[in-house]
């Protein structure tokens, strides 16, 4: 037997006419297009992260000036095991319910009032109960020195806030 | 192919292959169960952040949406699964896809509503949406629809704005310098990977590389108007960038690239991949006839 076109033989409806839209399916479908569109160009141009799923898109579009730092920001914690000692924790969702960047955006807040990061505590405490508790938190942004867009190798902490259990 | 400017109306309702849209759901759809599960997983981990971490977005204070409970993302995590497993069978097609729809986008609000928004799902929501307009649809069935055709047309725009649009917030929000700046120097810096890192020796690669990366992406709607050929091409080359991004500094934007198969003719793979097994098996039965 031929084992040629075995597919195609027994596709349906190759030849048949296309299956249409009514003209109102037609009219429901394009106004939505219309909708989305705005949607899309206005979050572009006048609107913010907020708007999702409009927002920007805005990955990696704002410049970084060739001469200037890279700031990262990291916490550092002090365990009920070694209450003295400052060690580096990730700053991951597994860890501490949220990210780096959501951490990053809220550094004002944190400024204004370092309590929150008790939150931090037991949100750790949550998601690793078999981990030593965090009596002590600080959020530390580390910037890394950059000359003409290359790493200088240098870098500089600046301590953000802390808190310690009471 | 109907011209886009001369005949929108045609353009946008250009009929495809039932089977093309099936197969576009059959790849949909496990990747919501994948991404649910194992790629976004912040909006589960944001049901242990404490409330005070939670920023409603514009959607969320329209809809009264409330901060993440462990609960609560149980509740939209396994629904979304199990809703994504139902419209994988083809049952059902616009009941589960509406839930899956509604799950997977609540999902992503609280993964987002925390001070953080990733900006590779906004085609993903309008095909999550737009999927189940259309009814049953089978891999096989070949009857050209304009249903199906209107989603991937609605899919494969969305997907371009990502690019023209992600130029555009880069001229909004960096200038016009953009293209001279730093940029993906920041990035290999905050998150290059060991094999790339060579790329800060070489700063003036990276400049090149945005530069053009923003050309492309300014120019990607032209990708509407070349011929078919060529526009699979371009396709190819858009997942090359990916994965270069990628290897670089580890970021995919996955639901994207899901989104990008909506310009190839997947059933006609899908055939190519049957036929090729079809003759291996008939090859093994009966080994002497091949002639190989």
């Amino acid at each position: 037997m031929a084992t040629g076109e075995p597919v195609a033989a027994r596709a349906i409806g190759q030849e048949s006419s296309p299956v249409l839209l009514g003209r109102a399916s037609r009219i429901w479908r394009t106004v939505l297009v219309l909708v989305l569109a705005v949607g899309f160009l206005g979050g572009t141009t006048v609107g913010d992260d907020h708007w999702w799923p409009f927002s920007p898109w805005r990955m990696y579009s704002t410049s970084t000036d060739p001469n200037t730092s890279v700031a990262s920001t990291r916490i550092e914690v002090r365990t009920a095991a070694d209450p003295g000692r400052w060690t580096p924790a990730p700053l991951t969702p597994e860890n501490v319910g949220l990210n780096r960047a959501e951490i990053e955006g809220r550094l004002d807040q944190i400024r204004r009032d370092p309590a929150m990061l008790a939150t931090l505590a037991s949100s750790h405490q949550a998601l690793r109960p078999r981990e030593p508790a965090w009596v002590g938190i600080r959020v530390v942004i580390r910037r890394y020195h950059l000359a003409d867009g290359a790493l200088t190798g240098e870098f500089s902490d600046e301590d953000v806030a802390q808190w310690s259990a009471p | 192919m109907e011209c886009p400017v001369t005949r929108p109306d045609r353009w946008l309702f250009t009929p495809v292959p039932l089977g093309r849209l099936a197969i576009f759901r059959s790849l949909t759809y496990p990747f919501v169960i994948v991404d649910v599960l194992l790629l976004h997983t912040s909006g589960w981990y944001h049901g242990y952040a404490d409330p005070v971490w939670y920023e409603p977005l514009v959607i969320g204070e329209a809809l009264g949406l409330p901060p993440a409970t462990l609960a609560l993302v149980q509740f939209l995590k396994w629904g979304t699964v199990i809703a994504a497993l139902v419209a994988l069978t083809g049952r059902w097609p616009r009941l589960a896809g509406a839930v899956v729809a509604v799950g997977w986008i609540w999902y992503q609000y609280i993964a987002f509503a925390y001070g953080k928004v990733d900006h590779d799902r906004g085609d993903f929501v309008v095909a999550l949406l737009l999927l189940p307009t259309v009814g049953s649809a089978f891999w096989r069935d070949r009857r050209p629809s304009q249903a199906a055709g209107f989603v991937l047309r609605a899919v494969q725009l969305t997907a371009i704005a990502t690019y023209f649009l992600s130029a555009w917030a880069k001229v909004r929000f960096g200038g016009w310098d953009w293209v001279n700046s730093a940029t993906m120097v920041r990035a290999v810096v905050r998150r290059g990977t060991p094999w790339m890192r060579w790329l800060l020796d070489a700063p003036w690669l990276l400049q090149a590389a945005q530069w053009g990366l923003f050309v492309a992406e300014m120019s990607s709607p032209l990708i509407f108007f070349v011929p078919e050929r060529v526009r699979r091409w371009l396709v190819y080359g858009w997942f090359a960038f990916h994965t270069l991004t990628y290897a670089s500094i580890t970021i995919a934007f996955w639901p994207h690239l899901v989104m990008l198969l909506a310009f190839l003719p997947l059933e006609e793979y899908a055939d190519r991949l049957h036929g090729w097994f079809a003759r291996r098996h008939a090859g093994r039965r009966v080994p002497t006839s091949v002639g190989r």
